[in-house]
């Protein structure tokens, strides 16, 4: 199997302040990789660098093979690697037919292969199409996470990262997104990496995972075994 | 005044008036309204006998040009400019010093303005891409101050504090403006393409883009969107408008002088966007509308015209953060809510 993406000994830093200090990891082809950890670890940042929102210190980042470390974000999204950023961030004034179509265009999807995809993504998330001419700022929490995964399809990833999708979901709704990625990628292919707090949901749903903590990743392996990891369940799993 | 504190374009926790957005029933609506519109401002050209109140309704026209293309900077893609006055004298000076000197028609003088313009923005745009906000707010001052200070200093160019007079052409060889109401019936109909020109921006794949940097550029660079391109985009359609407005506004009253081009006039096409309602290109419709015929309205007043502005334009902020045109939308959705709520009301 070959990697999607592979970082090697990445570091980013907030002016002064490092907040990921050597980071190595890989993703597979068609692979859920969960990268989890407490507040402030440096999650979040490392899905940041990856997409090119925050420029590395130093290390390197491939993606399908290509060294990706200095290129834009819109780029990047437009060559498969895409973010759903953490809170959502549907664009407001839009209503949810507009959201996707934003996407559509920035990926120069046209015609049928346009419709096919929209169809595809009403499929996988039905209550998009019952608001498709809603505003999307009247959406729910939920609803408004379905939009933001169902927009960063339309953009056709080969790699999607997810920032906290879970976030300030009700418990049975996270497990219902976190689960719906899953079997997305298992019956297309894609490869994900996952952002979460939320570690037990988290893992359940992937096939490896990472540990980070201040910075570091502090264990790695594939996520039953992690789950039974007695350091991970005290920290990260409550028990 | 401070620009950022005016109420950014469309914040997601307002009330606005219409959560739903029904495109296809009012499709035929949108439509007729375009002839229906050129048929007012021919109307109103051949209408108006007072000489006085028709040029003001030419001015408001020719502002309505420039606000409908700051809409799409700020409105639609959430770049605060304070230097439109900066493309409005580029748009003007262009056009008298082609006419003057050079002996252009005015219509090839105007193009050739709005294309000036619309480089200097594409000039300004680019550099300012980094800049958001305050920051951008004082770089568009910024270069207002620039090219306002360029007019009064490079006399042997632009004529200095006298500016240029007798910008007197036809508009294409045998073809000529004479009469106000002649004036008033050409910048009418540029006014309405205007608009519809805003408003096909607004509903196009760019328009939506434009629209989504404002509302998130990290979601939007993420899915592909060209931050960059769409930023300079919507800078640059700002400055041709104001270019346009400026280009007609000088062939209107035959000259510019510097004293039209300052700060103020900044100032006032950005308030007209906040006082109509930044939310759509009526709003920007609606505040040049209000802001250019206000002042004439409070005429006898005099002195307190400046204290009557600046107490409306505190009214809006505070109370009406989505200007006039969220008003008038509220107040049009009442009857449809409540005929919701009764039918509602009844089964519970």
């Amino acid at each position: 199997m070959t990697n999607i993406l592979e970082i090697t000994d990445l570091v980013l830093s907030y002016g002064a302040a490092a907040a990921v200090r050597g980071v190595t990891m890989h993703v597979a082809e068609g692979e859920v990789v969960t990268l989890i950890g407490a507040n402030g670890a440096g999650k979040s940042t490392t899905l940041k660098g990856v997409v090119g929102l925050v420029k590395p210190v130093s290390g390197s980042i491939r993606f399908a093979g290509d060294v990706t470390t200095t290129r834009r974000t819109d780029w990047l999204a437009r060559h498969g690697l895409n973010l759903v950023p953490e809170g959502r961030r549907v664009f407001a004034a839009l209503t949810v037919a507009e959201n996707l179509d934003v996407a559509a265009s920035a990926s120069n999807l046209h015609g049928a292969a346009l419709k096919a995809k929209i169809r595809e993504i009403y499929e996988i998330f039905p209550r998009l199409e019952e608001r498709r001419d809603s505003l999307s700022w009247t959406l729910s929490g939920g609803e408004q996470q379905m939009l933001a995964m169902g927009r960063a399809l339309i953009a056709q990833p080969r790699l999607l990262l997810l920032d906290e999708p879970s976030l300030g979901l009700s418990p049975k709704l996270a497990t219902e997104v976190v689960q719906l990625i899953s079997r997305y990628s298992r019956d297309h292919g894609l490869s994900v990496l996952l952002v979460e707090q939320n570690a037990r949901l988290a893992l359940s749903a992937s096939d490896r995972g990472y540990v980070m903590e201040t910075g570091r990743i502090v264990a790695e392996g594939p996520a039953a075994e992690l789950q039974d990891n007695k350091e991970v369940r005290r920290a990260y799993l409550g028990s | 005044m401070n620009a950022s504190k005016l109420a950014m374009p469309q914040s997601p926790t307002l009330p606005t008036a219409a959560p739903v957005r029904r495109t296809r029933a009012t499709t035929l609506v949108s439509w007729l309204i375009w002839p229906a519109l050129l048929v007012l401002v021919i109307a109103l050209a051949q209408g108006i006998d007072n000489n006085y109140w028709l040029q003001i309704a030419v001015n408001a026209e020719i502002m309505v040009i420039a606000a409908v293309g700051l809409y799409v900077t700020f409105g639609l893609s959430g770049q605060v400019s304070l230097g439109q006055a900066g493309f409005y004298a580029i748009g003007g000076y262009t056009t008298g010093l082609l006419v003057t000197t050079l002996g252009f028609d005015f219509g090839l003088a105007l193009v050739l303005g709005v294309i000036l313009s619309g480089l200097v923005g594409l000039g300004l745009g680019i550099p300012s891409l980094r800049l958001r906000g305050n920051y951008l707010a004082l770089a568009t001052l910024g270069f207002g101050q620039v090219v306002a200070l360029i007019l009064v200093n490079w006399t042997w160019l632009t004529g200095g504090a006298n500016g240029i007079r007798n910008i007197v052409a036809p508009i294409v060889a045998g073809f000529e403006l004479k009469t106000v109401p002649d004036w008033a019936m050409f910048i009418g109909v540029v006014a309405v393409l205007s608009v519809f020109v805003v408003t096909r921006i607004k509903n196009s794949s760019y328009g939506r883009a434009m629209q989504a940097v404002r509302d998130s550029d990290v979601a939007a660079s993420s899915m592909g969107v060209s931050l960059s391109q769409v930023k300079v985009l919507a800078f640059v359609v700002g400055a041709i408008f104001a270019g346009l407005a400026g280009a007609l506004n000088a062939g209107f009253v035959t000259y510019v002088s510097p004293g039209t081009y300052d700060l103020s006039l900044s100032v006032t096409i950005l308030a007209m966007i906040v006082v109509g309602g930044a939310a759509s290109p009526w709003g920007a419709v609606i505040g040049a509308i209000v802001l250019t015929f206000l002042p004439e309205v409070l005429r006898p007043v005099q002195e307190y015209y400046l204290l009557i502005y600046g107490i409306l334009l505190l009214l809006v902020v505070a109370f009406a953060p989505g200007g006039i045109w969220n008003l008038f939308r509220l107040v049009g959705s009442l009857p449809a809510r409540f005929r919701t709520r009764a039918r509602t009301g009844d089964q519970s």
